[in-house]
């Protein structure tokens, strides 16, 4: 690496710290107040997608499949790395609700064992409200062969079968 | 066959291609340990010839880096799919831990069974390890409260233990069945014994575990640590009646061993379709002549690496012998 690259990466990496924030509404990366999501006027404020990570939402945006709005967590259950449900941005979930007239949530979190815990947890907390909440499906992936897909992943696309199209 | 002499290198070795087909240590070394000291890294190289199909294997080894799998140079990113590759079954002098030691040695045997038997049960295997840490960190951080947040936390890591706790244990029960006859025989065959093996496996609890879990809340929150589930069911080895921990001589435990090793070995043939690479660490040093002929006489079909500091146990016919010095193969 040159002088003058090394100069131009050190700059960038300090651009990056000093202009963008964590959006106030949804908690992902963004350059203002609130991001370029949650400011679009043409999203459809009634459904929110909770993902644990900024670079989930990237990963659900480039599926061109979801509308919505988004909701970062900020990790996913865990008790051995001291994350309970007051380190997530639960509450924070709770308060968007109302005020957003939030109709479903969708649960984006990891397919792993943290990840269905802190679905779970959500759901549990959310479905009483009267909401609708989803789970995003796990299952085999597109192009696939059955022989080769484990127990559980085969497990879980079972239990999230659906009616067939015809 | 494999000679050298103590600390030449056998045991490495077999350690190696053992490794390439589980990816952990059969002596639970660290990963650190495999690198040689003062090296930055390990390589398990070895090919793999199953009928007509051939496989390269590759393994870089580099803590505390996750090790680098390569199968014919793709990358294999589940370690189940090398478990499907290839297959081994060990004997060491260590074994006898399995009949003599707690319970924990005997339900990783039945795991490392039942992964080897159904790769797919991997996954399951972890689920339950990992989901029993979150829970008994949860219990601990309890500190024997239950708060609203701890009831709704400990509500969803029961489901998810009760789920792949349910699955192993059932899969565990499976493979006991398959076994026991296979051992049974085998057991029969290296003692000349008329009476058998009894293999009986017993969960930690009664009915299903999601109500286990909910009936023994109070107490796991007392005591910080999970009570019920697959780590605290027992594989009950005895033989004519005679528990095989306590009653059994030391004699007849080194059987119990070989014939539950030999039986483990016939189920993984049988659920594969070929039989595993039989891996024999210095297994005869501690048998009698007549035990050390009848296990000769019970080695399997398939291919065998024996190693040995002595002379070549009684009856073994090898096609191969390999000399190790200082970690090299000499001749």
């Amino acid at each position: 690496m040159t002088k003058e690259d090394a100069v131009r990466l050190a700059r960038a990496i300090v651009e990056v710290k000093e202009r963008t924030v964590l959006c106030s509404v949804c908690f992902n990366i963004g350059m203002g107040e609130r991001c370029a999501i949650c400011a679009d006027e043409r999203r459809d404020g009634s459904v929110v997608c909770v993902v644990e990570d900024p670079r989930d939402i990237v990963a659900v945006e480039r599926t061109r499949e979801f509308r919505g709005r988004y909701h970062v967590l900020g990790g996913a259950l865990s008790p051995i790395d001291g994350i309970g449900p007051e380190q997530i941005r639960v509450r924070e979930l709770l308060a968007r609700l109302e005020p957003e007239h939030v109709a479903e949530v969708i649960l984006c979190t990891n397919p792993n064992l943290e990840g269905e815990a802190t679905a779970m947890y959500l759901a549990r907390l959310l479905k009483p409200l009267g909401l609708h909440v989803t789970r995003i499906a796990s299952g085999l992936p597109v192009g696939g062969d059955l022989e080769y897909a484990d127990e559980l992943t085969l497990g879980r696309a079972l239990e999230g079968r659906r009616e067939a199209a015809t | 066959m494999v000679s050298g002499e103590n600390g030449a290198g056998k045991t490495s070795m077999l350690e190696a291609i053992a490794y390439g087909s589980a990816l952990r240590s059969f002596r639970n070394s660290p990963r650190e340990s495999l690198v040689r000291t003062g090296a930055s890294s390990a390589t398990v190289r070895m090919e793999v010839t199953d009928g007509s199909h051939r496989s390269l294997v590759e393994i870089g080894i580099a803590p505390p880096a996750r090790d680098q799998v390569l199968r014919n140079k793709q990358r294999v990113l589940r370690a189940q799919e090398l478990l499907e590759t290839v297959r081994t079954t060990i004997f060491t002098p260590d074994d006898m831990a399995l009949v003599k030691a707690g319970p924990q040695e005997r339900r990783d045997f039945l795991d490392d069974l039942a992964v080897s038997a159904r790769p797919r049960l991997l996954p399951v295997r972890q689920a339950v390890e990992r989901v029993l840490r979150q829970r008994n960190v949860l219990l601990r951080q309890a500190g024997g409260r239950e708060t609203r947040d701890v009831a709704a936390t400990l509500d969803v890591w029961d489901d998810q233990l009760a789920r792949a706790g349910s699955e192993l244990t059932e899969a565990r029960e499976t493979l006991v069945a398959e076994l026991l006859p296979l051992a049974s025989s085998a057991f029969v065959r290296l003692t000349n014994l008329e009476q058998g093996l009894g293999l009986e496996y017993r969960r930690s609890y009664d009915g299903d575990l999601a109500g286990a879990l909910a009936a023994r809340r109070g107490e796991d929150l007392r005591r910080q640590m999970t009570t019920a589930g697959p780590h605290r069911d027992e594989l009950l080895v005895a033989s004519g009646g005679l528990d095989a921990r306590t009653r059994l001589s030391q004699g007849r435990q080194r059987c119990v061993t070989l014939a539950l090793r030999l039986g483990a070995h016939a189920v993984v043939g049988m659920r594969a379709g070929v039989p595993p690479v039989l891996l024999l660490d210095d297994a005869f040093s501690e048998l009698d002549d007549t035990t050390a002929r009848a296990l000769v006489a019970e080695l399997p079909l398939g291919q065998a690496i024996l190693t040995t500091a002595g002379p070549l146990p009684p009856g073994a016919r090898p096609d191969a012998v390999v000399e190790l010095r200082g970690g090299r193969i000499v001749a």
